[in-house]
């Protein structure tokens, strides 16, 4: 069915919104558009998929250029993990494309729940590590050859240094980040996150920068599998990749772009609901395709 | 306190990756927009699916803007991991420039795998 032009509206809304709660917030947008695209639009499940892949990585580019500038991004941690992440993702993918469409609905549920949860508790540690005086210019950087680095944390008034622990804990978690990004379109950074800072020691801030670095290469090695099956249908994808890319580049400018608590708990609760009707969708009256 | 070379190296990589994102985005988002602009211009608003091997023999123009401005995106990241490969291999740095080699070869083995 052709989408009419309140349908591509619509979509531009919802990469927009997402775009933004995603970079505020710390989650891909895709566990937001997957669900509004196959629920609210009655879109077909994997094209849902497809175009949350699609949008995942206009986040990842959009936003990253940003944290990059701000010396918040560990690339050789992000490409360190992104070994195992990027496998799954392919995986991912061919899995995707074998499962029914109602076990992918219930599998998404699931995450969903799950992203509710970890965004209700906050997983993250308190910052505990020494601050120092700041001696450059620069916000932040990498040391070669070594996961370590050091960043101006504008919270704390000072320079941080860090060095990742437990490579092994972060990469199991992350090639189950990436075989859920490559299945369900989503980007992992719920699972990828809470690794870093308190399974290998990495700051919050950090964590979250290089899962956005992260979560475009994942979506990368699993799209082209959609792509291949005729699922990225141009205008679907498009409008919300660009209302993705206007979404995310505005919640990354924005000064101090700290969520109230209020705004954490009403995104939780909306994904409660959202995971439970696709649950039940699911079970019941399922999506075609 | 950093060694001031460190600092220098760091910045040149992360301004190397800068510079390939920006690209990526203007030119995926630009074409995308121009692709969307001629399909609702032409009021065409059907649905077509297009397969990665023929992405220029497939759907109206305005289709097939949007599919290249998408491929141009969605080998952003590729892209990235390539320039990084490089950078770290030239900064001396064998150890990650061989991890991005691995990342590499995945992502390329997803696209030979997304062209059938």
């Amino acid at each position: 069915v052709a989408p009419s032009l309140l349908d591509l509206v619509l979509m531009l809304v919802l990469g927009l919104g997402a775009g933004w709660l995603g970079a505020l917030v710390g989650i891909g947008g895709g566990v937001v558009i997957v669900p509004a695209l196959a629920l609210g639009l009655g879109i077909d499940l994997r094209v849902a998929v497809a175009a949350s892949l699609v949008a995942v990585i206009a986040t990842s580019t959009a936003a990253g250029s940003v944290y990059l500038g701000r010396g918040l991004t560990n690339m050789r941690i992000g490409i360190t993990l992104e070994v195992a992440t990027s496998i799954g993702g392919m995986t991912g993918g061919l899995v995707a494309a074998l499962l029914p469409v109602d076990a992918l609905a219930g599998l998404f549920a699931t995450v969903m729940g799950l992203t509710a949860v970890l965004i209700l508790r906050g997983a993250a540690h308190p910052p505990t590590r020494r601050v120092e005086t700041v001696t450059s210019d620069t916000p932040g950087w990498e040391e070669p050859g070594t996961l370590a680095g050091a960043f101006v944390d504008t919270t704390r008034g000072g320079l941080v240094h860090y060095r990742a622990r437990r490579l092994w804990l972060g990469s199991s978690v992350s090639l189950i980040a990436g075989s859920v990004s490559g299945m369900l379109g989503v980007g992992g950074g719920f699972l990828k996150v809470p690794a870093m800072n308190l399974g290998m020691d990495v700051p919050v801030k950090v964590a979250a920068a290089t899962s956005n670095f992260m979560i475009g290469v994942t979506a990368a090695a699993s799209v082209f599998i959609y792509f291949q099956h005729g699922y990225v249908e141009p205008l679907i994808a498009v409008p919300v990749a660009l209302g993705v890319v206007a979404g995310s580049l505005a919640a990354t400018r924005m000064a101090g772009a700290t969520p109230a608590p209020v705004v954490k708990r009403i995104l939780a609760v909306v994904l409660a609901v959202v995971a439970v009707q696709m649950a039940l969708r699911a079970a019941g009256v399922g999506f075609g395709g | 306190v950093a060694d001031r070379r460190v600092i220098e190296a760091s910045e040149r990589g992360h301004h190397s990756i800068q510079v390939v994102l920006r690209l990526g985005l203007a030119v995926g988002a630009a074409l995308m927009a121009i692709g969307l602009i001629v399909d609702l211009a032409e009021g065409d608003r059907t649905l077509v699916a297009v397969p990665l091997r023929s992405i220029l023999g497939t759907g109206s123009i305005g289709d097939r803007l949007m599919a290249v401005g998408i491929l141009a995106l969605l080998l952003t990241p590729v892209a990235r991991v390539m320039v990084l490969v490089g950078v770290w291999w030239k900064e001396g740095d064998r150890r990650f420039a061989a991890v991005g080699l691995v990342v590499l070869a995945v992502l390329i083995t997803g696209i030979v795998a997304g062209l059938g």
